[in-house]
């Protein structure tokens, strides 16, 4: 009996061998990139020489840099707030409104992210000529927003199916009229999962590429700088702004864990 | 209550039925029209108009279409991009399912922190990723040096970067966790009793895995999958960047003609034929897993 | 006269074809306790939202000390209701959540306080304020839910089936609490419920509503002892049903056919001989013995069934007529008790015999 069950117990050490490879297989490229952001040559190999940070402050003294950041930031806060707003309404919109036709809004408001970012890109930038529209952050922010909308509605539903319409009732009941319901009941329940997929918009305009690549004018934003950067030369101060970029999308996913159910997001 | 109850609601803003549960969709649905279904149907139009270098003219014809669809270099690297992306999403898929299952069945504590680290992951930097693959595979990266110091090699290895084996590992490490997602999903939303009851009715664990729990996760294996195909197949940025002359991508191919040539009708016309193809192979998987699925019980 | 205070009148709600409230009619007084009593489906949640303000009526009127109510929303209209499922905000906790309907018309604080305090000490729950919703005993949120109505001082009261989700001894020490703060503030009640213990325990009136109509109202002596129709015997306690025929009309008794035998029954002036009708006899009426009995009616059978429920006993007797009869004492800690098998002789009175026309 001892000997099987140590078989049995083996065997499950193999796939836990297996999971731990998996999640190894996925982080080791972040684990390494942050690694050689603090080398102190401009390697990228093993040995390890030393440890400085001279990457981080070339990046940070960098205008071109600075510049990006704060283009960067701008885009996806301008993003993010109007998700919020627009997706806040149509996920209230969608999740009350019963009729056929509303359920054919959801698949629709999907199929941006259903097509290859590319067409979305190319789209965009056919349509913004002919309309003689100047390619701007403008231009960035509304390709973001097509493209980040769907992911913001797919989780404030999850929260408003559950959302119990009772408690609406009953502040009725108490003399609340629509608009204070809205306001002092609805609102503040739904506020943690709006807020965190307000952040997933945040994260993803943060580290959108692909459409910005086609519809932005002559500035830069941090994945554009990262892109043309790498086109030139294997830089390592791209290491560190990297890392920054990782950092910040930690620290988002780790916001947004605290507010958000993942698990309930059906895609 | 005060002195006003009684009055029927006469003041505010009362707007009919129909339009208080139409007005909050409003801003979204003319966001989507003016910024998605009218550019859509603007490079629409103009894969039918005549296009050469930087130069549109506003002339009616199906050349582009002919173009994209005769021209063997398009044809080449369309059937370059749909390879990669079975290649991708059956690799991601295969991969991503036991990991899925792992995390639901066997991880007992610590399942929300390997979550937490599937989603990290997932948001984590395209670019950074396909650029840190970049530096770990060439000929001065992290696996050579590795190599050559336990010196298990001579020289570094030269195929490892700039090769289709680079874009697959690259690619799989970016699309495992879009992969693994809706596997997780259909699996989470499985109840044990139904295992249970298998085991209870005779089933070895392996032939209630196979009855019950694969059938059902079905589903999320098809989404994962689709998912995974339609991102990697449309990839073309990190063929473009660690897959060297292995073989280009068709997006590659649309954005040259959109930021090199200048031939925006075909791009536009390629892009409409490639999207086209997509979805016939999108929706004929699809219809074919639900003629599958509704086989009577054997 | 004193005019009612609710006044519905005729009210019938359709959904479709079908009608969920059929021309319902009932005047409620200041002060009473109502139960609107009925299986589920029939009608009595749907019109506890229409008086609420969440639905309307198809047609008819609904006046609230005489002011007519259909077409206004709930929040314009003096009642408050106590939802089924408590719908606490979870957002607030329980002080906020009393507060709520008050921080609405803006009172000043020093009122809100006041008033908030006295309803919850009203309600048992003085201390609860900081709690969140979460931490909450199932008859703990329901205080707060009746103390967040109460505190509103609607005109009336009224509870969705309050009790269904709570235990057996909450639901009880709930009941008598609601029957204690009906009879403090004198507030009218309209209580709903499918528990004919429940609407019997809490209420003053009780409505008996099946399939959108009013069957029979009255006290809930007056229903238990004289129901009207087959319908209400059945669905309000225990009974004996039994199919028979009239054989003779008088001033004393009217007697019935069963099977074999003649009863004799309650004189009921409705009567017509040779009608088919139903016989009534209550569990409780029945006496059960060894020996035949001195009463209106004996008949002798044959314990089939002997059921302990702590309090009482339920026999059940094979008399020779299709249906065994169920006979209910008192419970006694006897050895010496009829057991199975047993031959017994029932015995009872025929004014505790009701035959019903219907």
């Amino acid at each position: 009996m001892g000997a099987l069950r140590r078989l049995r117990k083996a065997k499950y050490l193999w796939y836990d061998l297996f999971a731990a490879g998996v999640f190894l297989f996925l982080f080791a490229p972040v684990i390494i990139i942050v690694l050689f952001s603090f080398h102190e040559s401009p390697r990228l190999s093993f040995p390890i020489s030393g440890l400085s940070l001279r990457w981080y402050g070339e990046v940070l003294g960098s205008a071109v840099f600075r510049s990006a950041v704060k283009n960067t930031l701008i885009v996806a806060t301008a993003t993010s707030s109007t998700a919020v707003v627009l997706g806040t309404l149509a996920s209230l919109g969608m999740t009350r409104n019963r009729s056929r036709l509303a359920r054919w809004v959801l698949p629709l408001l999907m199929v941006p992210i259903s097509l290859p970012a590319l067409f979305l890109g190319i789209a965009l930038l056919s349509y913004f000529s002919m309309l003689r529209f100047q390619l701007s952050l403008l231009t960035v922010t509304i390709g973001h927003l097509i493209y980040t909308l769907p992911y913001f509605v797919l989780v404030a539903n999850a929260r408003l199916e559950r959302f119990d319409m009772v408690v609406e009732e009953a502040a009725r009941d108490l003399g609340a009229t629509p608009w204070q319901v809205l306001w002092r009941v609805t609102l503040p329940i739904i506020a943690p999962s709006i807020i965190g997929a307000g952040i997933v918009v945040f994260a993803l305009s943060f580290d959108e590429f692909l459409i910005t690549f086609f519809v932005i004018g002559s500035q830069s934003t941090l994945p554009m700088l990262i892109w043309s950067m790498m086109r030139r030369t294997i830089d390592p101060s791209i290491n560190a702004i990297s890392s920054v970029l990782l950092l910040m999308s930690l620290l988002l996913v780790i916001i947004t864990s605290r507010l958000v159910r993942v698990t309930e997001i059906s895609l | 209550m005060g002195s006003d109850w009684g009055r029927p609601a006469t003041n505010g803003f009362r707007p009919a039925r129909w339009a208080r549960s139409w007005l909050p969709l409003a801003p979204v649905l003319i966001i989507l029209i003016a910024f998605f279904i009218l550019p859509s149907a603007i490079l629409f139009l103009y894969s039918f108009l005549t296009g050469s270098v930087w130069r549109v003219e506003p002339v009616f014809t199906l050349e582009n279409y002919l173009n994209a669809l005769t021209n063997p270099t398009y044809r080449l690297v369309t059937l370059n991009a749909l390879g990669i992306g079975l290649l991708c999403a059956s690799a991601s898929t295969l991969v991503s399912y036991p990991l899925a299952y792992w995390l639901t069945f066997r991880l007992k504590r610590g399942r929300n922190v390997a979550l937490f680290l599937v989603v990290v992951s997932l948001l984590s930097s395209y670019l950074v990723r396909v650029y840190a693959w970049k530096t770990i595979l060439g000929l001065n990266g992290v696996v050579n040096s590795l190599l050559e110091l336990a010196g298990l090699v001579d020289e570094p290895l030269g195929f490892l970067l700039y090769s289709r084996l680079a874009v697959t590992i690259t690619l799989m490490n970016i699309f495992i966790p879009f992969a693994m997602l809706p596997i997780l999903s259909s699996l989470q939303s499985l109840q044990p009793e139904l295992i249970e009851a298998a085991k209870d009715l005779g089933c070895t664990p392996l032939r209630a895995f196979t009855k019950v729990t694969l059938p059902l996760s079905l589903t999320g294996v098809l989404s994962g999958f689709l998912y995974t195909f339609v991102l990697s197949a449309g990839d073309y940025i990190t063929p473009q960047l660690v897959g060297g002359t292995s073989g280009g991508m068709i997006g590659l191919s649309v954005t040259n003609q959109f930021v090199k040539t200048g031939n925006w009708p075909l791009g536009s016309a390629i892009s409409f034929i490639v999207l086209s193809l997509f979805m016939v192979i999108y929706f004929g998987i699809r219809w074919g897993a639900r003629h599958v699925n509704r086989a009577p019980p054997a | 006269m004193i005019s009612p205070i609710i006044s519905i009148q005729q009210v019938t709600r359709r959904f479709g074809q079908t009608p969920a409230v059929n021309d319902f009619s009932l005047d409620i007084m200041q002060g009473e306790l109502v139960a609107l009593l009925g299986p589920s489906g029939c009608g009595k949640t749907t019109l506890l939202r229409i008086i609420a303000g969440f639905d309307e009526p198809t047609s008819g009127s609904v006046r609230i000390e005489g002011h007519e109510m259909v077409g206004i929303p709930p929040h314009r209209r003096p009642v408050n209701m106590v939802f089924q499922k408590y719908a606490l905000f979870p957002h607030l906790d329980v002080y906020e959540n009393v507060a709520f309907g008050l921080g609405l018309s803006k009172r000043p604080a020093q009122e809100i306080h006041k008033r908030v305090s006295q309803t919850l000490d009203l309600v048992r729950l003085a201390g609860f304020e900081k709690r969140r919703t979460a931490q909450l005993s199932g008859g703990e949120a329901q205080r707060v839910a009746l103390a967040r109505a109460l505190v509103m001082e609607p005109k009336a009261l009224l509870l969705d089936e309050p009790l269904g989700a709570l235990d057996l001894k909450v639901r009880q020490q709930l009941e008598t609490e609601l029957r204690r703060i009906h009879s403090e503030l004198g507030t009218t009640f309209i209580y709903v419920t499918h528990d004919q213990s429940e609407a019997m325990t809490v209420s003053n009136r009780l409505v008996i509503m099946d399939h959108g109509r009013l069957i029979q109202e009255g006290t809930p002596q007056e229903v238990y002892y004289n129901p009207n129709c087959i319908f209400c015997a059945s669905f309000v306690g225990e009974s004996n049903l039994l199919p028979a025929r009239v054989v003779g009309v008088g001033q004393e008794a009217t007697l019935v056919r069963v099977g074999e035998r003649t009863v004799r029954a309650r004189p009921n002036p409705q009567a017509r001989e040779g009608q088919a009708v139903s016989l009534l006899i209550r569990p409780e009426v029945l006496s059960l013995d060894r020996q035949a009995p001195n009463h209106d009616n004996i008949l002798q059978g044959e314990i089939i069934d002997v059921t302990f429920l702590g309090s009482s006993i339920v026999f059940r007797v094979d008399t020779g007529w299709d249906k065994p009869l169920q006979v209910q004492q008192a419970g006694k800690d006897d050895p010496d008790l009829p057991k199975r098998g047993e031959k017994v002789a029932l015995g009872w009175s025929s004014y505790d015999t009701l035959v019903l026309l219907e």
